[in-house]
């Protein structure tokens, strides 16, 4: 009996192509969003836990404590690690660990690349990371100066295939002996280089820790046997803090404390500074969302074709039951043709998944590395399957028991049965759709116009045609102003100027004495950069008063600084120019006394989730940082070369890396983008659903009306009166159901735009331009389904016996 | 084999009752050939639903084979008529999914009959229909007159003790309409019991016996002598 369904079901299938087409394809689609969806999240909350012995380490991070300000950092002095272990004995080990985020130049053999991902390391690293060895020997890997541990990819790139322990490579200024091989890091750690080279070595020799404990400088991770081990070092650091950090504590006016976060958590702890970009649990949840609807707007589709489709079989099943059928059999009949299409859209999703994995840039968007892997990762073996079971089941169970109520009787009429099958629970699922598609557009639209006003905003400075060069040793530091006098040769480039740092990126902060009411001091928190000549002029900085450095203000006693406007308001100043600020200065004698010399206008030294702060700069050129080159657009290419022959003149053999300030604006905003992309994408996916629903919910009910329609136009009616007919039965539920999603997408956006401190208007035009555009093309959809039946002839549909 | 007393089917709509079958008394032999003849709406075809246990009745008293039906639950009806009753139908009501085999093979899976028994019987009934070279072939690859035997092979595929036709000839040509009436009129020689309705006078000619119908009553019931 059941190969006699089987084969009854697949014929079904097959008969009605393009309902088969349609149906699985709705269903694959929802099944691979949610597959894709399934995989990202599996990836973010095993975030870490690939790490061998990740669950016992801890991650110290710092919570200073200055004028009832707290500022939590993600790493700590480098000279508590060795203390913490010196102090507390049930520490099992305890590391300090860098990324260093800027390209490192390697040359070995006549093979010279650059590697983004170096990692600085003490020497008991491999005893807190218990990472497993391919080649070399982790117990003694960073036993000597000098020693380096490089993963597979890594040794690829300089070594081929050969064991590249005990081989040497080198940079411009040290070699380096690889002691010891590794396999990648996977995309999901926060814990990943591509190489380690031992550091802290010399000062590890030193042992004056005590000074280095305010200076926040490298990660410190502890191995502790127990969580209860955890609490009790947060516990007691108060006599930590008393022996060996209160004396300084009092001088600076500031506290300290340790936090230790499980390594596996430090992904979705609290952001802190220092740190990688954590994960976000609310985005999780929210793709977790998105993933689930459109699991759910596509089931809502499979239902309402497979009911559909039922109302055009009732006579079949009638059928069936005359010649003996129980309501179990039709049941059964339809439940299989469910489990057999759901089957179907299953394996188009698994090939579509590997698809998108493999040949689209997704994981590059989403910074992942997901695959189907079926041998490491079992969930994907019941976790598809039970959901395509559930999918059939459910869905199916709808029309089942629809057409098992059908009498036997059916299958003795002519013509179409009209069985009263819950329109209005089908107008209510296709309106629920419809809701949901329209608020995903209209927040994909809002997305897209913040990250265009996060490209155009006026920050201040202009950030066009500034080329920046990074400047990593001492060495060309003080070539800075030979080659800026080069440069100011070149009619290509209109100014140069160097910084330490530039605005988004490594900005400093400082403390400063601010004189209170009543002549009390309180300590502030402020921006602080250090800049070169011609700063302001190449960054087009205006300033509102003063002006900028000059080399009498060199001379003077006080260190010269400009101010922006919010350091003005902050200080409450009518005459800015000519006033002091004392800089703190822990561990030294005495604090900075500076005098204002400019103001400049306010610009975003930050990214625009951040507010403009107070912010201090001070001139100091010939430091390492970013020399910054404004060039001629129009003469990009004759400017870039300009540039790297004066480099390659002044500094030879230093790799020339360059980079553009608007470019790397753009990368403060990578996460948005990445998230308004994936909205995108989904929006098309939404779209494209309940188009279909849209579709099936119009054919359906004009299939309901045929006979109505022909009745009509006998009596009279034009094709206008028809189609005006069908469309005032959907319109009202067009209308709610945009009417609800203008909310919905409203409570989005604001959630999402709450990150950003500068924001685009949420302009009305937006939503009330979205929403027609949905009615419109809701009426285009029905109106075509409408003028079909509309141009039926009426003796066609009213053939009855 | 069938007996109905004073059975009574009323339809009601908001507002109007109407009586389709009222009052109807009488029986069916084993082995006769019954034609029920009448104008349109008299309740022809609701008597015979009736009588095939497809359609409730509101009163009355109706007999199948010694079992008062309305004792019956409606699983024990469906058992009782997949077991018994045979259907043939104006339209053919074939299944366009299945071939010609499957179609004829479909009640006897419904009764759980065994596969090796069910292609027995199936090539049994395609030789007797006389259509063993179609088997393959789908319904709509087939003329009337050929869906129609089909439709009959799968009426008689179960054995069934009685046939119960619904207008069989209404869609097809004389010629065809008359290879379908011989072909009931054989079963009927061979012992099967028939119930037809029809329009014709001309079908009705094949019959034992024929009964007709004027609003819902019987109004004349005529023996006929065959030769």
């Amino acid at each position: 009996m059941h190969k006699f369904r089987i084969k009854f079901a697949i014929r079904a299938l097959l008969r009605n192509k393009v309902y088969t087409l349609l149906n699985v394809m709705g269903l694959a689609i929802g099944l691979g969003v949610c597959l894709i969806i399934f995989l990202y999240l599996q990836s973010e909350l095993t975030y870490d836990t690939s790490i061998a012995g990740y669950d016992k380490i801890y991650r110290v991070s710092s919570v200073f404590t200055v004028d009832e300000q707290q500022e939590e950092y993600g790493g700590a002095g480098i000279g508590l690690a060795p203390l913490l272990q010196r102090e507390f004995p049930f520490i099992e080990g305890a590391t300090r660990f860098v990324h260093i985020d800027e390209s490192v130049l390697f040359k070995r053999d006549g093979i010279q690349a650059s590697d983004d991902y170096v990692a600085l390391a003490d020497h008991n690293y491999f005893k807190v990371f218990e990472i497993p060895f391919l080649a070399g020997n982790p117990a003694t890997a960073l036993d000597e100066p000098q020693s380096m541990v490089v993963t597979r990819s890594f040794a690829q790139k300089y070594f081929g295939d050969a064991n590249p322990v005990g081989k040497l490579i080198s940079t411009n200024n040290y070699e380096y002996t690889v002691t010891g091989l590794i396999d990648d890091f996977p995309a999901n750690t926060h814990h990943s280089y591509s190489a380690l080279i031992l550091s802290f070595y010399r000062r590890d020799k030193a042992e004056n820790w005590q000074n280095s404990l305010w200076q926040i400088e490298a990660h410190t991770f502890l191995k502790l046997s127990s969580a209860a081990d955890a609490a009790r070092l947060e516990n007691d650091f108060g006599s930590f803090y008393q022996k060996y950090m209160a004396e300084a504590g009092q001088g600076l006016q500031a506290d300290y404390l340790i936090n230790l976060t499980p390594l596996d958590e430090v992904h979705f702890a609290e952001p802190v500074k220092f740190d990688r970009p954590a994960g976000n649990k609310g985005y999780l949840y929210a793709f977790g969302g998105i993933g689930l609807l459109i699991l759910v707007l596509a089931c809502i589709n499979y239902i309402n074709m497979a009911t559909i489709r039922s109302l055009r079989r009732v006579k079949e099943a009638g059928m069936q039951k005359v010649l003996g059928a129980g309501k179990r059999e039709i049941v059964y009949q339809v439940l299989i043709e469910s489990f057999i299409l759901a089957s179907m859209a299953l394996l188009v999703a698994m090939v579509m998944v590997e698809l998108v994995l493999e040949f689209t840039p997704l994981n590059n968007i989403m910074g992942k590395d997901l695959t189907l892997n079926f041998m490491h990762n079992l969930t994907l073996w019941w976790l598809p399957l039970g959901l395509a079971s559930l999918i059939a089941f459910l869905s199916g169970w709808f029309p089942a028991l629809y057409l098992s109520k059908v009498p036997a009787m059916a299958g003795l009429k002519k013509g179409i049965i009209r069985q009263k099958g819950g329109l209005g629970v089908r107008k209510l699922l296709v309106g629920f759709q419809f809701t949901i598609s329209v608020a995903v557009v209209i927040t994909a639209l809002l997305m897209y116009r913040q990250m265009e006003f996060v490209r155009s905003k006026d920050l201040g400075f202009n950030k066009e045609d500034v080329m920046l060069i990074p400047i990593r040793d001492t060495l060309t530091a003080r070539t800075i102003s030979g080659i800026r006098q080069k440069l100011a040769q070149s009619p290509y480039i209109k100014a140069s100027s160097s910084a330490q740092a530039i605005p988004g990126k490594s900005v400093d902060r400082i403390v400063i004495n601010v004189p209170g009411v009543k002549g009390t001091l309180s300590q502030q928190v402020v921006d602080f950069m250090m800049v070169g000549e011609d700063y302001f002029k190449t960054m087009e900085i205006e300033f509102v008063e003063g002006h900028t450095f000059s080399e009498q203000d060199e001379v003077s006693n006080t260190y010269p600084v400009i101010i922006n406007e919010a350091t003005v308001r902050m200080m409450g100043w009518k005459n800015p120019v000519g006033q002091k600020i004392e800089i703190v200065a822990p561990g030294q004698a005495e604090n900075y006394m500076s005098e204002v010399i400019g103001v400049v206008k306010d610009f975003n030294a930050h990214s625009l989730h951040q507010d403009i702060e107070p912010t201090i700069i001070t001139f100091q050129d010939e430091i390492a940082g970013y020399l910054h080159v404004r060039v001629d657009s129009k003469n990009l290419i004759s400017a870039l070369n300009d540039v790297e022959k004066t480099f390659a003149q002044l500094r030879p053999g230093v790799p020339f890396q360059f980079s553009f300030l608007n470019k790397d604006l753009m990368k403060l905003y990578e996460e948005e983008q990445r998230q308004s992309r994936l909205i995108l994408f989904l929006t098309y996916l939404a779209i494209f659903i309940s188009f279909l629903g849209l579709t099936g919910l119009a054919s359906f009910t004009t299939n309901l009306k045929t006979q109505e329609v022909g009745i009509r136009k006998v009596l009279g009616a034009g094709r206008a009166q028809v189609v005006n007919l069908i469309f005032k039965e959907m319109l009202w539920l067009i209308v709610v159901s945009v009417a609800l999603a203008l909310p919905l997408a409203y409570w989005l956006t604001r959630a999402w735009l709450s990150n950003f401190a500068y924001t685009t208007e949420l302009h009305p035009l937006v939503f009330v331009s979205s929403g027609l555009t949905a009615i419109l093309l809701a009426y285009f959809i029905i109106s075509y389904h409408s003028i079909k039946i509309a141009r039926i002839k009426p003796v066609d549909t009213l053939k009855y016996e | 084999m069938i007996h109905l007393h004073h059975i009574v089917k009323t339809y009601r709509s908001s507002s109007v009752e109407t009586q389709a079958v009222s009052e109807v008394s009488f029986s069916v032999k084993r082995g006769e050939f019954v034609s029920i003849m009448g104008p349109s709406g008299c309740g022809k075809t609701t008597l015979l639903n009736i009588i095939g246990l497809l359609d409730d009745y509101d009163s009355g008293l109706y007999i199948f084979d010694d079992t008062d039906v309305r004792t019956l639950s409606e699983k024990q009806r469906i058992k009782l008529r997949k077991a018994n009753i045979g259907f043939v139908f104006q339209n053919f009501n074939l299944l366009d999914e299945l071939s010609v085999f499957e179609n004829i093979e479909l009640p006897l899976a419904y009764q759980g009959v065994a596969v090796g028994e069910r292609r027995k019987r199936v090539d049994r009934v395609l030789e007797q229909i006389g259509l063993g070279h179609r088997s393959k072939h789908f319904p709509y690859e087939l003329s009337g007159g050929q869906q129609q035997r089909v439709a009959v092979g799968r009426a008689i595929v179960t054995n069934p003790r009685l046939i119960l036709a619904d207008e069989p000839t209404g869609n097809l040509d004389t010629q065809h309409g008359n290879e379908i009436m011989e072909m009931l009129s054989s079963l009927n020689d061979a012992g099967s019991t028939i119930v037809m309705v029809t329009h014709s006078v001309h079908d009705a000619a094949y019959t034992n016996r024929i009964v007709k119908l004027v609003d819902g009553q019987i109004v004349s019931e005529k023996e006929l002598l065959h030769a």
